[in-house]
């Protein structure tokens, strides 16, 4: 590994006097090995590691049409199959490119199970993959979160929590209309358009209830709630803005650091708290905010983006960020908080990404790819 | 003084302040379904359908949030593919569902009243935009019957059936039956004929057992506590017992000793048409 100083490696130059008396030359002396110790010093002490060259390498690209749903070849299971949608279709493949299938319609759709919305008067099917006949299930409005289906109340101010067995498991329903919602493995949270957040544990129970204020206008316009549940992230206000951190702290959730910020959204923002557990993102005007859950790292990422998806890659301590701007997208390559390692840019037509590891799964309506991240 | 008449009171304060302050803002007025209409669950807003198409806002106000896509970031999917909310100077917000995806004035961020918001899509079947009134300051939803211009109506409420129900066992009334003693449920089918022509939610239901009225709702409030949606702010009546899964409403349960036994159902509308039915039941 090579290793740099973070700083400039500009050389610095040391330029002595001319004559000088003995007491202003001991002082001198001093003076110049006390630069030199420094210089030393920082060369061992503030070093940090290069990384080796990233690159990403094409594994396959294929061209996607419209395929029946069969029963998964002899051998082969769900566990290895990994979902897919856009807008219009959806279907499951295999890491190596082969295709389970793909549907020309909507779902919402998670890699072990998804939903069929009711069209036509048919009622909504929960289905597995493999298995084509399906229970019919009467979410109207499902989707998938943390790997747990929920659905939508039709006016928007309340979800619901389904089994497997396509049976309501319990629903909750809010003050009024949600602005923002996320969900971890043991919480679900809804921020309201009248700027409060209010949790809901797994069994449907209320978690906790909490106001941000502080602004002259409360709205929720974004939030993350961590995979453990312990950390929920959220932009609140209008006039003005706020990041606002909260913690589990015993069997309520606590703030733990907030700042005001100089945006001015009135649209959804993206808000994530990462697997780490220590590190939120956060959508900005100048990038992506990286700020820590204990409000000591506050970075800016230069990435402009109207929305954005990470995923982290613990194994070489790298985050891949999807960013989306309009019809654009691109991947960047970055380590926290804020070092950013390199960017590629994505076909417009990318509707569909999807990290697993360090292998990124790109589509768009017609075609799918995977390649992978390597250090070499 | 009992909660739930503060609520009543609170209710009918508001409406006082803002009486006439807002304006229709889709169709003058013409909606399709009215508040408490079951719409998959009770209708909390007032929902429209056709018309011009232009939805404006009812008061001058400020663009509080407004997404426009099919589902918020987490991927809580938008019925309607879209909200608007506006925040006035009064403590009642107005919020805008499912207007036309690609429609909406999300550029504005100070409205007057009357400013275009977005359009709303044509209806036949399915669901058009819902426009809600929501006061900030109490949390809750308030029938926006009550802070729009009134509107003329000369058509009564109809009362399409009447059923007792014990043990899931239901029997019918037409203007009179006859039942075993014991504890009922009495189902109510009732509608008020909205502007459009479609059947919509009365205001008022009286039910009156014997003389002594033993039931009333008005819809005029529902909000959410704790996860569970309640209704009418005189009542505080959970949605889930007062609606059926069918779309009836549901009053009791009510014990029945022999004899004989008259119920009186009265709805009216917002504008005050009133139906009154009497019913003699007999019981065994």
């Amino acid at each position: 590994m090579i290793l740099y100083p973070i700083w400039s490696q500009t050389p610095i130059g040391i330029v002595v006097g001319g004559s000088m008396s003995d007491g202003k030359g001991r002082r001198v002396a001093i003076a110049v090995f006390a630069i030199v110790v420094m210089i030393l010093a920082y060369f061992f002490v503030c070093t940090e590691p290069l990384s080796a060259e990233l690159s990403a390498v094409p594994r396959w690209r294929i061209d996607i049409a419209a395929t029946a749903e069969t029963a998964l070849p002899a051998g082969e299971s769900v566990e290895g199959l990994l979902s897919y949608s856009t807008d219009t279709r959806h279907g499951y493949f295999w890491p190596d490119g082969r295709v389970a299938f793909m549907a020309d319609e909507p779902a919402a759709i998670s890699d072990k199970s998804y939903v069929i919305p009711s069209r036509n008067g048919s009622g909504s099917m929960l289905k597995v993959p493999g298995k084509p006949a399906g229970l019919p299930i009467e979410a109207h409005l499902p989707f998938f979160a943390a790997d747990k289906l929920y659905s939508a109340e039709l006016d928007g101010s309340g979800f619901a929590a389904w089994d497997q067995s396509g049976r309501k498991s319990w629903s909750y329903a809010f003050p009024c209309q949600l602005s923002a919602f996320s969900a971890g493995d043991t919480l679900a949270v809804g921020g309201t358009v009248d700027g409060w957040l209010e949790g809901v544990t797994v069994d449907g129970r209320k978690a906790f209830s909490f106001a941000p204020g502080g602004s002259r206008l409360s709205v929720i316009l974004g939030l993350g709630v961590s995979r453990s549940g312990d950390w929920i992230a959220a932009i609140s206000g209008i006039d003005r803005q706020r990041l606002v951190v909260l913690g589990r702290g015993g069997a309520d959730f606590r703030v733990t650091s907030h700042r005001y910020l100089d945006s001015d959204y009135r649209e959804p923002v993206r808000v994530i708290v990462m697997s780490d557990d220590r590190h939120v993102l956060y959508r900005r005007t100048d990038g992506i905010g990286v700020w820590s859950v204990d409000g000591k790292v506050d970075e800016v990422l230069p990435v402009k983006a109207d929305d954005f998806d990470v995923h982290a890659d613990g194994e070489r301590g790298l985050a891949y960020l999807v960013a989306r701007r309009g019809r654009k997208s691109e991947i960047v390559v970055f380590r926290l908080p804020a070092t950013l390692l390199g960017r590629i840019s994505l076909p417009d037509s990318s509707d569909y990404v999807r990290f697993v590891g360090s292998s990124a799964y790109v589509g768009g309506r017609t075609w799918l790819a995977r390649f992978d991240f390597v250090e070499g | 003084m009992r909660r739930s008449t503060v609520a009543a009171l609170a209710v009918s304060t508001l409406a006082l302040f803002v009486a006439s302050g807002f304006d229709w803002p889709i169709d003058g007025g013409k909606y399709r379904f009215g508040f408490g209409t079951p719409r998959g669950v009770f209708l909390r807003g007032l929902e429209f359908g056709s018309g011009d198409g232009l939805v404006r806002a009812a008061d001058d106000g400020e663009l509080a949030f407004v997404s426009d896509g099919p589902r918020l970031p987490g991927g809580y999917p938008l019925s309607g593919n879209s909200i608007l909310v506006l925040a006035h100077a009064s403590d009642v917000s107005t919020i805008y569902v499912g207007m036309e995806s690609g429609s909406i004035s999300s550029y504005l961020k100070n409205v007057r009243r009357g400013d275009v918001l977005g359009r709303s899509p044509e209806v036949k079947a399915g669901r058009g935009t819902t426009v809600y009134a929501f006061d900030a300051k109490e949390r809750r939803y308030i029938n926006p019957m009550i802070i729009m211009p009134a509107q003329a109506d000369g058509k009564a409420p109809v009362i399409k059936s009447v059923a007792l129900s014990a043990d899931g066992l239901e029997t019918g009334i037409d203007v009179s039956a006859s039942v075993r003693q014991g504890t009922y449920d009495l189902l109510v089918d009732a509608y008020d004929t909205s502007p459009t022509g479609a059947q919509s939610a009365p205001y008022d239901i009286r039910v009156i057992i014997d003389g002594s009225e033993r039931a009333r709702v008005v819809y005029d409030a529902a909000w959410a506590s704790g996860g569970v949606s309640s209704l009418f702010s005189a009542r505080n009546l959970s949605e889930q017992s007062y609606l059926a899964m069918d779309g009836r409403i549901r009053f009791g349960p009510y014990t029945f000793a022999s004899g004989r036994v008259i119920i009186t159902i009265i709805v009216s509308d917002y504008a005050g048409n009133r139906r009154e039915q009497n019913y003699s039941i007999t019981v065994r």
